[in-house]
């Protein structure tokens, strides 16, 4: 599995080593790191992140085979924090090994676009406001499909 | 059964994350009315309902129009998972 969810920090040189191949002509990595954003509730010290992990090792998993075989990407590490992750620190990162650097950068990018769509992952601003420490979700943008049962009055 | 709720849906819910809700002796519960219920039981909830994504035992349930009539038993997981902000 070149997936992981892990509450330690990344140390993106291990995923640089894990994709290195004789066969790879390019190796492309994506780092995501904790912007110290201001909401109206206050200052963000940190993200915290939670995972739904069955169903999310199962979407990473499909979206990296569709990686190998569009872009022929040769080796691929994602790795993605969870729990709290402080500002300035990576919480994500995409390392792909392909034949030739155009397939890398595109592999590369379809993983941390498509994880960030459609991988159960979510943030919650960790923030040092007004009112102390608190915690809020993060919502993400619905997804384009839903695929979801009519839910009766539930919806409304 | 178990109802596992994620992000907002689990700030709707007042901070659970987790809700047990049993099905014993042959009680008959179909998913739209587990859905129906929880909006019941937590208003804000339903706001988050209408954008979330439902998975039952990890595995997301279809766009038929059947799904919402999926009847539950009691060793199911479902997840409501509002949309994705991972990244």
């Amino acid at each position: 599995m070149s997936f992981e969810l892990t509450s330690r920090p990344i140390r993106e040189a291990d995923l640089l080593r894990g994709v290195r191949s004789d066969e790879a002509g390019g190796i492309a990595l994506f780092l995501g790191t904790v912007r110290p954003d201001r909401t109206r509730r206050g200052k963000v010290r940190a993200l915290y992140y939670e995972a739904y992990r069955p169903l999310a090792l199962r979407e990473m998993a499909r979206l990296e085979s569709v990686a190998r075989r569009r872009w022929k990407a040769e080796r691929i590490r994602v790795v993605h924090r969870v729990g709290v992750v402080r500002v300035g620190e990576v919480s994500v990162a995409v390392a792909v090994a392909a034949p030739h650097r155009a397939q890398a950068f595109d592999a590369c990018r379809f993983l941390i676009d498509r994880l960030k769509a459609e991988v159960p992952i979510w943030k919650s601003d960790v923030l040092l406001g007004e009112r102390g420490p608190g915690r809020r979700a993060r919502s993400g943008s619905p997804p384009r499909r839903r695929p979801r049962p009519k839910a009766g009055r539930a919806a409304g | 059964m178990k109802v596992l709720l994620f992000a907002v849906a689990r700030e709707a819910t007042g901070g659970r994350g987790e809700i047990d809700r049993p099905l014993r002796g042959g009680a008959d519960l179909s998913l739209a009315e587990l859905l129906q219920e929880l909006g019941d039981a937590y208003p804000e909830l339903r706001r988050v309902l209408a954008h979330a994504r439902v998975a039952v035992n990890g595995t997301y349930l279809g766009t038929g129009s059947g799904t919402g009539r999926r009847r539950l038993e009691d060793r199911d997981e479902v997840a409501i998972l509002p949309p994705y902000s991972g990244g």
